[in-house]
């Protein structure tokens, strides 16, 4: 970690979470609008795939944040784009969602389905709803001289969270993309076209966000690490006396949590468990980690997620293997219990 | 009431304790308490129903009480504990019940005494393998309704919570013949629309005085026992074991789709204030053992909860103004769920503890207009 102002770190990475978890939330409100709501909607859905992962030909697979597979053999790839002002950024998004656009085989849960033709969803955030479409779609798309040019416009949809609820909107750039509904009983494109928007509360989606807890992006790994401190590495120390030792490979751990809740690859895990190494709670070892797991106590901080992003901006002295090695002496130590009580 | 007033161990006691010292099985507490008490006013018979999650009460009590105790023992399958010596021994002993897990912690201390708030202190100490658990507002009405069938149910003295700010509110009926007592769903029905009962002193005609709380348990004063053990200890067994089926089994199991989620029931409106919301994180986390992690925050609420002590963990959340929902992770023992909805209802005077279904998906129009 490098030796920057201790609020200046805390706050980065609570930003990388906050920015994470804000994802999880807008891809399970689209989950729930094609999966679950009572709408025709989800009768025209084949599959939706949270975690698509699809072959490319000489680059590496495609990882959008969602695909969606439609019964009539069309499909949707809805990708949150994170915007920053230079330029490079747009034209790498551009990139990015060109290949989108020519995408013909969708996931069908584990196989791949051909589709004729492919929608890209752009979701970004509202504070940059209005340049994103006018650089994507209005300097770009619509310059003949630039090299951006998929089958149809993306349909850029801006999201807030407004009062109690998530509001997905579509830009009404005359040159924005609308979603092709076809001749399906409802879709997207018809919500958008009527109502110019719609909206979600978290409780409708809920279930699906804790069920499935990540998105396709890499996992943030403050936002992995708080979860494997607060989920994962209790479930697997019950009740067991604290420290807990665990030890384990990262890809185990990883192909655990792509399991319960999808999406987790051996990297993740690696970098929330560097993250865990800085704040004294883990350790590499030859093959791989060990963990001292136990409740953690930071004076004035209750939220585990900020405790731990404390301990790895600024370390404490003790170190993952005193810990235990201290735990270890005083469980030698202590004296067997009575056979009985009285 | 102090300690002074009730030294010299109750007749109660003293039975207890010999039967456990000999081992020997009592007949019934009806035929216990029959025997021991004489219908003076210090008799009275203290009850706390808890919920038992894989283990042997007594024995966890007892280990919770280590160093307090003077002696343990077992009258036939009910563990009696002895809590000092001499004329201030008193015991608490774990009555089984008709229900698996479902035990009764009884004693002769009363419930506001230093000597019962330790036993209470032993069982928050036994969590959450053992723990205690709050009445539903349905439950607690229906013992109203159940004893109303015996006689004119009035009310002498109620406690309750004012839900806008916590505080503490008591009212007292004196006996007059020209202005009766309240009847329990009149007593009830003068707080309902600012406070949650608590506990009521209640007199059942001229058969039963008791005393009735909403963190399940009573306590018999004076009268028929038998209407006290049919009525109000089975009412308690029974909301006991609801509970316990409500929260038993409720860990997450991978490719199974959660139909239910838990949810706690608060007064209306009561997280429309942040004030609250803050109050609930503090609440949630000031609980020995337990941590929480903060994934979203303004304005929903969304709370990994972990219990340290036996690596339960959960996701709460507040979508709504009036309801915390939890979602049981990959490990929740039924202990652990039940200290934690305990311990939310008792804070926020919940009015239920229920089985909510998981999704709440909205139709097109509501997408279109509130989601």
């Amino acid at each position: 970690m490098p030796a920057i102002d201790l609020a200046e770190c805390v706050d980065r990475l609570l930003q990388g979470f906050t920015t994470y978890d804000r994802a999880v939330d807008v891809v399970s409100a689209f989950e729930m609008a094609f999966t679950t709501s009572k709408s025709a909607v989800p009768a025209t859905v084949r599959h939706f795939e949270r975690f698509p992962r699809i072959p490319a030909e000489g680059s590496s697979p495609l990882t959008p944040d969602f695909t969606v597979l439609f019964e009539d053999g069309t499909g949707l790839v809805g990708e949150i784009a994170r915007l920053a002002l230079h330029d490079n950024s747009v034209e790498s998004l551009c990139r990015q969602i060109q290949k989108y656009d020519g995408v013909r085989q969708l996931p069908d849960g584990p196989a791949l389905t051909d589709v004729s033709q492919t929608d890209v969803l752009l979701l970004v955030p509202q504070s940059v709803g209005v340049g994103a479409v006018k650089r994507i779609v209005v300097d770009r798309f619509a310059d003949p001289a630039h090299p951006y040019k998929p089958s149809v416009p993306p349909c850029v949809v801006q999201f807030a969270f407004d009062e109690d609820r998530y509001i997905f909107q579509r830009l009404l750039e005359p040159l924005n993309g609308q979603l092709r509904d076809g001749d399906r009983a409802d879709g997207l494109g018809r919500w958008f076209e009527e109502n110019g928007d719609f909206k979600a509360k978290p409780v409708r989606f809920s279930d699906i966000k804790t069920a499935r807890a990540f998105v396709n992006d890499p996992v943030d790994k403050l936002y992995l690490a708080t979860h494997l401190w607060a989920k994962t590495f209790p479930t697997m120390s019950g009740d067991s006396a604290q420290p807990v030792r665990l030890e384990f490979r990262s890809s185990d751990l990883a192909a655990e949590l792509r399991d319960r809740f999808g999406g987790v690859r051996t990297s993740d895990v690696d970098h929330a468990l560097d993250l865990l190494k800085a704040a004294k709670v883990a350790d590499e070892t030859g093959d791989g980690w060990v963990v001292a797991w136990e409740e953690l106590h930071t004076p004035g901080e209750r939220d585990l997620a900020r405790a731990l992003a404390t301990r790895a901006c600024r370390p404490p002295r003790r170190s993952v293997s005193s810990r235990l090695k201290a735990a270890d002496e005083a469980a030698a130590a202590k004296p067997e219990p009575p056979a009985t009580l009285f | 009431m102090t300690v002074a007033e009730t030294s010299i161990p109750r007749p109660f006691d003293t039975a207890m304790w010999a039967a456990a010292e000999s081992g020997r099985t009592l007949e019934s507490l009806h035929d216990l308490v029959a025997t021991t008490f004489s219908g003076d006013r210090e008799d009275q018979l203290t009850v706390a129903t808890v919920i038992a999650d894989g283990v042997l009460p007594g024995e966890r009590l007892a280990q919770a009480a280590a160093g307090a105790t003077s002696g343990f023992g077992w009258a036939g399958s009910v563990a009696v504990l002895r809590i000092g010596e001499g004329d201030d021994a008193y015991t608490v002993s774990v009555w089984p019940t008709a229900e698996d897990g479902i035990y009764h912690l009884i004693g002769t201390v009363p419930v506001t005494d230093e000597r019962w708030r330790r036993v209470e202190r032993w069982l928050a100490n036994s969590a959450p393998r053992l723990v205690p658990f709050v009445l539903n507002q349905a439950d607690f009405d229906g013992v109203g309704a159940a004893l109303a069938e015996h006689g004119r149910v009035e009310v002498s003295r109620l406690t309750a919570r004012v839900l806008s700010d916590g505080s503490s509110y008591t009212r007292g009926w004196a006996e007059r013949r020209r202005a009766p007592r309240p009847t329990y769903s009149q007593a009830l029905a003068e707080v309902d629309e600012f406070a949650s009962v608590r506990t009521l002193t209640i007199h059942v005609a001229d058969l039963l005085s008791l005393h009735l709380r909403r963190h399940a348990g009573a306590t018999f004063y004076s009268g028929s026992f038998r209407l006290f053990e049919n009525v109000v200890l089975n009412a308690l067994v029974n909301a006991a074991a609801r509970r316990r089926d409500l929260l038993t089994d409720r860990e997450r199991r991978p490719h199974e789709r959660q139909e239910y989620a838990v949810a706690v029931e608060m007064p209306t409106g009561i997280f429309a204030d942040a004030e609250a919301v803050s109050e609930l994180l503090e609440t949630l986390a000031e609980q020995r053992g337990v941590g929480i992690a903060v994934l979203h925050r303004n304005p929903y609420l969304h709370v990994a909860v972990t219990d340290y002590l036996d690596g339960s963990n959960f996701d709460a959340l507040v979508t709504l103004d009036d309801r915390v929902v939890i979602y049981p992770g990959y490990r929740a023992t039924a202990g652990a769920l039940t200290r934690l909805t305990e311990h939310l209802a008792e804070r926020f005077a919940a009015r239920e503890v229920a089985n909510v279904a998981a999704s709440s998906p909205p139709t097109r129009d509501e997408l279109f207009t509130t989601g």
